[in-house]
């Protein structure tokens, strides 16, 4: 079954580990700056929401981007950007709803998650639960559940 | 690093940008000196320069007039240097650059120079709807809307549907 | 780490850059047969026609160099090549070891067999307009000859249709100067335009008053006492004309790695720039690339191609990684204030799912070759404005063109 990366925006804790793995995994180097999954932060509310590419159906940077290098892997498993088509226009950064897609700061091409090809760092790393890998149909079945949970509390 | 987005669902076409940025390069009404053109249809539909950070225009320019500035980090032309060779026009996928009489040497290279003189894009200023937008630079866009995202997804009125609030203080009623 | 880069102008240059950005402290040096820093070639057409002063042809300063840290031979050849002692050979004897090699010789113009010797296209082969009145046109020296005796007044003859000769003959019409364009063809830029727009061109120039005639063959140069006095044509009719500038294309100039390296017409290589042998680069006009389509290979002496294959060469050879996306044959000049833009594939087989889709307004004129549903190729006359989507359409695979050429 196809899986997708599922927040659980309410386990995070904000420890940022997601944001060293996947810096690590696509840069070599811990920054956070140039991780392809952020978190934010609304300090006055304690919240932490991990923010990453949600992988649209129809994803508007790919449709944006006059080059075609946003463009899916040939199996469609995973969303890549083509380094050597990108003019760093911005497009992609300026239509994606989520503030997913970022310029890297040094090269200049854009950067969003590619899923680590299928096999996901920040979900290792996040103990808390917040980032899974899964099934959507597994989400789903989790958030029915809570919600029924809540409406009949046992 | 300036940039300048475009989100042509709010574009009405009343083509306010082009007037503006007419004016602001000492046009004279006609439109020749607009380095903005909204189209009526098709793709792109809104062309104006994104100041790409490898651009394609300084990239073919063959006698160095277009060239990224590097505090800025905008593109811009040169129009001494700029021989008049068509290279940028065929380069550019947003039909961004022009060409532009300059008076005496025939067509040049005209683009998009991010009202340098002005301190602001001036279309982006006078937009009505917000079709076109500028920031300092890519990362502030993408900081600003990942909050915007964040926030609707942390404090929706439904979160305690979401399976992690059980049991936690807080959670519970849905809207 | 040890580079060697032979001939430095668009793609040699770009990869220097390319190897300091990521390798500041390597020993970098390159070797040119040109005394004087690296000069754009584009260029020469406008400093004909004057507007670029000598000066602007320059891409870099004389400084360039040292401040670069990178030892310059100028004004030698690379002679031979020995891959497997990884040593260049110099023809003054010098021998230079690498690590890493990059070719990017370029290219030469193509001398038809009717030329003296000692006239066109050979670099420093010495071809004073005095003794021969025939030259090329590709280097400084060329331009400079061919600048000073248009503005003698001297009738000019102009061989070739391509765009080369299309470029110069409109560079010497602004001078004030009605040359004779010479085409072997029927048409004048056969190889880059369709039947179309080669008409409108030709009379657009004819207009101007650039005189035109397609379709004859050069048999030899006549001379006379005062030197060249024209050309005899293969009817045997003369024209008169006192220099004689042979445009007829360019060819790769691969005797340094011939035999070594593998070799189509120019040296086959990678979309990383690698050629069959390791460690050996090779970018510019002088490498035979894949093209965007992934159908087979081509030499494409343009210099966006250049320049980012020199980029692409320089990163990989310092350890940095970057690929080549192929080549996209494309073409823009100015044709006396009309312009012109050529991409892509340009003519529709009959069968096989071609098709063409052509837009007529007075003088502008626009043309997509369509395969299957994706636009592969596009001439457009006049009005160019859309030329850049439609060149961002075919390299994202060519769909989508309805809405790129959309009233």
């Amino acid at each position: 079954m196809e899986k997708f990366l599922v927040v659980y925006p309410d386990l995070c804790t904000g420890c940022r580990l997601c944001e060293a793995a996947c810096s690590y995994r696509h840069e070599g180097v811990y920054s956070p700056s140039l991780s392809r999954v952020r978190v934010v932060k609304f300090e006055d509310r304690c919240l932490s929401v991990p923010v990453v590419c949600n992988y649209c159906e129809q994803p508007p940077c790919e449709a944006s981007c006059p080059t075609g290098a946003m463009s899916a892997a040939p199996d469609g498993r995973y969303a890549l950007v083509r380094e050597d088509r990108c003019i760093g226009c911005k497009e992609c950064v300026n239509v994606c709803p989520l503030g997913a897609v970022r310029m890297h700061p040094r090269t200049g091409v854009a950067v969003r998650c590619d899923l680590c090809r299928g096999d996901p760092e920040c979900v290792k790393v996040c103990t808390a639960g917040a980032l899974r890998y899964e099934p959507l149909e597994a989400a789903v079945r989790e958030k029915r559940r809570a919600r029924a949970a809540s409406l009949n509390p046992v | 690093m300036l940039s300048i987005g475009v989100d042509p669902t709010r574009c009405t076409r009343c083509r306010r940008c082009e007037a503006v940025c007419e004016m602001a390069h000492g046009g004279d009404g006609r439109g020749l000196q607009s380095r903005v053109r909204i189209r009526d249809s098709g793709w792109p539909l809104i062309s104006i320069c994104r100041h790409c950070e490898s651009a394609p225009c300084a990239d073919a320019c063959v006698s160095g007039a277009i060239r990224t500035d590097p505090l800025e980090g905008t593109v811009q032309v040169d129009a001494a240097r700029c021989v008049g060779c068509w290279s940028c026009v065929m380069e550019c996928p947003f039909a961004a650059v022009t060409m532009a009489d300059v008076a005496g040497r025939g067509p040049r290279a005209s683009k998009c120079d991010g009202c340098r003189e002005w301190g602001f894009p001036l279309c982006v200023r006078y937009c009505p709807t917000g079709a076109l937008r500028a920031g300092a630079g890519a990362g502030e866009t993408s900081g600003r809307v990942r909050r915007e995202h964040a926030a609707r997804l942390a404090l929706l009125p439904g979160r305690g549907t979401w399976p992690a609030l059980r049991g936690r203080a807080g959670g519970g009623t849905p809207a | 780490m040890n580079y060697v880069v032979v001939g430095v102008s668009a793609a040699g240059l770009s990869a220097l850059r390319a190897i300091r950005e990521l390798d500041p402290h390597g020993d970098v040096t390159v070797v040119d047969e040109e005394t004087r820093p690296a000069y754009s070639r584009v260029l020469l057409t406008h400093y004909i026609a004057g507007r670029v002063g000598e000066r602007d042809l320059f891409l870099v300063e004389e400084e360039f160099y040292r401040r670069c840290g990178v030892r310059a031979l100028l004004g030698v050849r690379a002679t031979g090549l020995d891959p497997d002692g990884r040593q260049v050979h110099l023809a003054d004897g010098r021998v230079l070891g690498y690590d890493r090699l990059l070719v990017a010789t370029g290219a030469r113009a193509v001398v038809p067999a009717w030329s003296p010797p000692g006239g066109a296209g050979d670099r420093g082969g010495g071809g004073e307009t005095g003794e021969t009145g025939v030259t090329g046109l590709r280097t400084r020296e060329d331009a400079v000859r061919i600048r000073k005796a248009a503005l003698a007044g001297r009738p000019v003859l102009i061989v070739g249709g391509g765009p080369v000769g299309v470029k110069l003959a409109c560079a010497l019409r602004e001078l004030g100067v009605i040359p004779t364009l010479l085409v072997g063809s029927p048409r004048i830029l056969s190889q880059v335009a369709d039947r179309e727009a080669s008409l409108i061109l030709e009379r657009h120039l004819a207009r101007c008053g650039v005189r035109v005639r397609c379709g004859v063959e050069v048999r030899e140069v006549a001379r006379g006492p005062h030197g060249t006095e024209g050309v005899v044509l293969s009817d045997g009719s003369v024209l008169p004309g006192r220099l004689v500038v042979v445009c007829k294309g360019v060819e790769p100039r691969t005797e340094l790695v011939g035999g070594h390296v593998a070799v189509r017409r120019g040296v086959l290589v990678s979309g990383a720039m690698r050629t069959s042998v390791p460690d050996i680069y090779a970018a510019g006009d002088v490498a035979e690339c894949p093209d965007i389509w992934g159908e087979g290979t081509r030499v494409s002496a343009i210099w966006p191609h250049a320049s980012r294959q020199g980029r692409v060469a320089g990163t990989n050879m310092a350890g940095g990684r970057d690929l080549f996306d192929g080549v996209l044959p494309r073409n823009a000049m100015d044709v006396l204030g009309t312009p012109f833009v050529s991409m892509g594939v340009l003519d529709a087989p009959a069968e096989g799912g071609w098709r063409s889709v052509s837009r007529r307004r007075g003088d502008s004129y626009l043309r997509l070759v369509i395969r299957g549903d994706s636009v592969v190729g596009a001439v457009l006359v006049g009005c160019v404005r859309l030329a850049g989507p439609i060149q961002a359409a075919i390299r994202r695979g060519g769909r989508g063109w309805e809405e790129v050429v959309a009233p």
